[in-house]
């Protein structure tokens, strides 16, 4: 409960320069493409963008369960605060191996979108939230459902006892998502990567799931990944975002400052697109022309070039666009705030 | 559950007694009568039947009288006294003549079943986890082939390679030193000898489906994100596969044992005759050929029966093995 | 190409290079024949298949025989080598064959067939036969192939009468393959009206029409093939006999055929998109035409190919026990009678050729149902 304070400037992943290419019948989708951030204990970190932008891959890489068909590299360290501090490269990892399956649920826990697909229909909810504390915590049944039973009181699940021995399909919706959560953390985990949790939830039920999750990670104090396509949850719950497109992070900085001042055009049509409390009722909202073009054999040029109000011809769409740092925390991926061959405004240097 | 249970036997009762009605006016479709096909058959051993002796004979049969009484009084007997009429061909009552080849018959047919599942069941999870690979495509070839050669064919064709290899083609079910021998050890092994190629012939159109479909399934499950959900876990590979797709994919699997059964009685017949084996299909080929309308009728009825008792079980066991269904039970 | 979907997601894809573009705005039927073309194995069963159709078709051209000519003096004779070297190592443009020479083997007394080097006979084209009738119009009597007489050629043997077995399994693919596409015919209609009026309308229609359908599935198919194949009268003619056969496959086949357009039915009507064409108050007949049929048939056309299969090993396993095509007429399964016997497959091997051409015919039936099904599923990879 101390660690949210104590460590809480300490990185806790850090993530670089991250590809995921998938073979495709026509091709090699480059759908992940050179990715950079870090999370720090115990803050949130939001990673933002349309469906196909390559978020939920960059989130599930960090575990490693990605289908086989996605060939990933870069470095994913994990420096867990328990690990006698030993940073562990994760995707150096065999993906079945016993090491990275002993982080997976125990140090890095994982929410899905789609509650009732992603608990199995077979089983009740107790046999599958017990399965991880078993795996992880304890050999004894007995304690592994105590455990379950005090999980499923924390997120709010009244009657516990009755509800540990009923099928994901008795359960509602908000239900559902409360008994993942709850099975989530029930090993503890010092990151929580949630995939877009609240995307297929009732608005109400949304913000009560989102609620749950600041307190438990107030009382956890774990670190949260948050995947998602929606600004206003990024608003209501992050310290810091990551905006994605196409495989690239195109904007990333502190919370605030990427609402105050947001800097890629892609950004800017994104913030302008969502309605506002108190805005003009009759004006229309903005939204970006056109759809996001499909990565393969992309030549090296802006993802976002055929898009862009403030294209520059001859530029954006002739060359790779290196990440500029423009404030402390802020950096973004745009021609209009670097000149080309300006190698040395490099964030990260690329190997 | 055992409600609906009750249920569903109550509703299969009007269909079985509307099968036997068709049953019995399918068996007097075929031109003559039993009386005729006798008198033809003793006319070529030279034996002469004249339009009385004929008549006389139909009227000790019963089979001048109209049919739809006939069915009554067949039905009837059955009812009241379990008595399923009279086998003209053997002379014998028609509960006789199935009793004598019903064991048999069970034995052929169950264990083709254990062998169907038993091999098609691993086969399918090993196809699907291993998608695409050479093993993959040698049994999905293999079970394509099953399902397109006629399985009587096969049978000639693996007693052909038994004659050449063996020099002894395994006709039947046993050798002739065991035919009316007493059971005994050497006996059964005999009979387990004969039944190899019996149980591959009829279990393998069987296999090939349940292999397509084992797999099929598997491909579905594994794609399912709860098995994403269950590697985040941390569980093994192993695991996973064990706990989460096979077990979804064994529901489809397991709701067919209830019709699989039917199948392999019927689809047993031709290759019974090929093989010259002493169970049912045949003897119940040749009272459908011959007119022994109570035997067959019988047989008909027994079928139909099987298949309205497979499909029963079969529903019964999906809403068992369904935590779907069964849970709507559990609430009321 | 395909839309592209990466685990299920679908990626719009209308930013692509032009010329691409067509792709992405193709009609349905458009798509189907794209993946189509994709499923390599289905490809080749088509042309399988349509070659095996043509040969129907045109068999007493491409056959040398008719279905009835014997010759006593060859029974059981062996297939004849098509040669190009002659005994003396000489080489001949024009393929020929040895003439049959039959001995008897002094211990067994069976009569063994050896070819006698002296006597050629080079294949012709264009021979003048027996008369028949080309596409059953036109007299002729010219075949595509045939030796001259009193030569004879057995390109893949004879049977116990004499029978030369290439031109009969020529001509009873006739029946063999047109057997199973008339049944599937008679059932796809059947089907497609009865299954359709109980899952459009639904109610009291569908509990009936549904009660039949289950109580006809209840009858093991097998027996009742059996028992009605039983019922067909011996020595009818062969039109009506061929008539029976056909009405008695397609009476057992539809109800399978009703239940899928049934359940299609039931779950198109309930689509977002019919709903809508409801609301906004297009016509049953129109919203049928539009929204329903199309949706339907390419599973409609999947299904009934793999319908096919099942009728023709149900034809062959009927023939071969006597109760489904009856001399004069002929199926493979009648020329597999012969096979019956294991004697009969080790002295007489090619009798067991129809068999090839039953698996053969049943596994490109069976991918290109497969390559069909995969088609017309928009959602698959």
């Amino acid at each position: 409960m101390t660690t949210q304070t104590a460590h809480a400037q300490q990185p806790l992943l850090r993530v670089q320069d991250l590809k995921i290419r998938i073979r495709l019948d026509n091709g090699v989708m480059q759908a992940v493409d050179g990715v950079d951030f870090e999370i720090r204990q115990g803050q949130t970190l939001g990673l933002v963008g349309e469906s196909g932008c390559g978020k939920s891959l960059t989130s599930r890489a960090l575990i490693g369960i990605n289908p086989k068909e996605c060939e990933t590299t870069g470095d994913i360290t994990f420096m867990s605060p328990s690990e006698s501090g030993k940073p562990v490269e994760l995707l150096s990892l065999n993906p079945n191996g016993r090491q990275i399956r002993a982080i997976r649920g125990r140090r890095i826990a994982m929410i899905f979108q789609e509650p009732m697909t992603a608990f199995s229909p077979m089983y009740t909810i107790g046999n599958q939230i017990m399965e991880a504390i078993l795996l992880h915590r304890t050999k004894n049944k007995k304690e592994a459902k105590k455990i379950a039973l005090e999980m499923l009181s924390k997120v709010g699940i009244s009657d516990q006892e009755k509800r540990f021995d009923q099928y994901p399909h008795e359960f509602s919706g908000g239900m559902r998502q409360r008994a993942m959560i709850s099975m989530a953390l029930s090993c503890n985990p010092e990151l929580l990567i949630a995939d877009e949790p609240t995307t297929a939830l009732d608005v109400t039920i949304q913000a009560q799931v989102l609620e749950l999750m600041k307190e438990l990670q107030q009382e956890f104090g774990m670190a949260i990944l948050l995947v998602t396509h929606d600004l206003g949850i990024i608003a209501e719950m992050c310290d810091e975002v990551a905006v994605m497109y196409l495989g690239k992070i195109v904007e990333q900085a502190p919370v605030k400052e990427l609402f105050a001042n947001p800097k890629h055009p892609y950004t800017k049509g994104l913030l302008k697109s969502m309605p506002r409390l108190g805005g003009d009722r009759s004006r229309r909202l903005d939204s970006i022309e056109g759809s996001v073009p499909v990565p393969i054999d992309m030549p090296p040029m802006c993802g976002f070039y055929d898009r862009c109000k403030d294209r520059i011809d001859g530029v954006c769409n002739r060359m790779a666009v290196p990440a500029t740092r423009i404030a402390d925390n802020h950096t973004v991926r745009c021609f209009l705030y670097s000149e080309p061959g300006e190698a040395n405004s490099h964030v990260q240097a690329h190997p | 559950m055992l409600q609906y249970t009750l249920k569903r036997i109550l509703l299969a009762v009007p269909v079985v007694i509307f099968i036997s009605v068709i049953v019995f006016y399918i068996i007097q479709l075929p031109p003559g009568d039993y009386v005729s096909n006798y008198a033809a058959e003793m006319s070529v051993a030279g034996e002469v039947f004249t339009q009385e002796d004929m008549a006389a004979m139909r009227a000790d049969l019963g089979l001048d009288r109209p049919v739809f009484e006939q069915y009554l009084i067949w039905v009837r007997d059955i009812v009241v006294h379990g008595d399923f009429g009279f086998s003209f061909n053997y002379n014998k009552p028609v509960m006789a003549v199935i009793q004598q080849y019903m064991g048999l018959t069970l034995t052929v047919s169950l264990v083709t079943m254990a062998f169907q599942y038993l091999v098609a069941i691993p086969v399918g999870i090993y196809c699907a986890v291993k998608q695409y690979s050479a093993g993959d495509y040698f049994f999905s070839g293999l079970s394509f082939l099953g399902m397109a050669t006629p399985h009587f064919l096969l049978a000639v064709i693996l007693m052909f390679l038994s004659y050449t290899w063996f020099g002894d083609p395994l006709l039947g079910l046993f050798s002739a030193e065991y035919v009316n021998a007493a059971w005994s050890m050497d006996k059964a092994m005999d009979l387990a000898k004969h039944m190899v190629i019996p149980v591959i012939v009829i279990g393998l159109s069987g296999t090939a489906d349940l292999i397509r479909v084992m797999r099929g399934q598997m491909l579905d499950e594994l794609n399912k994100p709860n098995v994403v959900t269950a590697r985040a876990k941390g569980l093994s590979e192993r695991k996973i596969l064990l706990k989460y797709p096979t077990r979804a994919a064994l529901n489809p699997i397991v709701s067919t044992f209830g019709w699989s059964l039917t199948s392999i009685f019927t689809g047993s017949t031709i290759t019974a005759i090929v093989l010259n084996l002493p169970i049912q299909g045949p003897v119940m080929f040749n009272a459908l050929l011959g007119q022994d309308m109570y035997l067959a009728g019988t047989w008909l009825l027994f079928m139909a029966l099987l298949t309205v008792l497979g499909t029963l079980i079969s529903d019964i066991l999906l809403a068992w093995l369904d935590p779907k269904i069964r849970t709507e039970f559990r609430g009321t | 190409m395909k839309p592209m979907t990466v685990f299920g997601r679908q990626k719009p894809a209308n930013l692509e290079p032009e010329g691409r573009k067509d792709v992405n705005y193709s009609s349905q039927w458009r798509l189907m024949v794209l993946r189509f073309k994709k499923h390599k194995l289905a490809r080749i069963s088509l042309a399988v298949l349509a070659l095996l159709y043509v040969c129907a078709l045109l068999a007493q051209f491409l056959a040398p025989y008719s279905l009835e000519s014997y010759d006593s003096k060859y029974v059981n004779a062996p297939p004849m080598k098509l040669r190009f070297v002659d005994a003396d190592g000489k080489f001949h443009i024009r393929p020929f064959v040895y003439e049959l020479q039959s001995t008897r083997d002094p211990d067994t007394m069976r009569k063994i067939f050896a070819s006698n080097p002296e006597k050629r006979y080079a294949l012709k084209f264009f021979v003048k036969g027996e008369r028949y009738k080309f596409l059953g119009v036109i007299p002729t009597s010219t075949h595509l192939i045939g030796v001259e007489q009193p030569g004879r050629i057995f390109l893949l043997g004879t049977d116990a009468l004499g029978r030369d077995m290439f031109s009969r399994i020529l001509l009873g693919s006739q029946v063999s393959l047109s057997i199973p596409l008339v049944g599937v015919g008679i059932s796809f209609i059947l089907g497609l009206i009865i299954g359709g009026v109980s899952g459009y309308f639904g109610g009291w229609m569908d509990s009936v029409i549904q009660r039949i359908i289950e109580i006809i599935r209840s009858f093991p198919t097998l027996p009742l093939w059996m028992a009605l194949s039983a019922a067909i009268p011996p020595r009818i003619p062969v039109v009506r006999m061929y008539f029976y056969i056909v009405i008695i496959f397609a009476f057992i086949e539809w109800t399978g055929l009703a239940r899928v357009v049934r359940g299609k039915f039931i779950s198109l009507k309930n689509e977002d998109y019919v709903v809508a064409a409801k609301i906004a108050g297009v016509g049953d007949a129109k919203i049928i035409a539009k929204h329903l049929l199309p949706g339907l048939i390419s599973y409609l056309v999947v299904a009934t190919t793999l319908a096919i299969p099942g009728m023709i090993l149900a034809e062959t396993a009927m023939s071969f026990l006597g109760l489904g095509i009856r001399a004069p007429a002929t199926s493979w399964g009648v020329l597999l009678q012969e096979a019956q016997q294991i004697e009969n497959i080790a002295l007489y091997p090619w009798k067991i050729i129809p068999l090839a051409t039953v698996i053969i015919t049943v596994l490109t039936f069976n991918f290109l149902g497969d390559g069909l099904r995969d088609a017309a599923d928009p959602y698959k990879r």
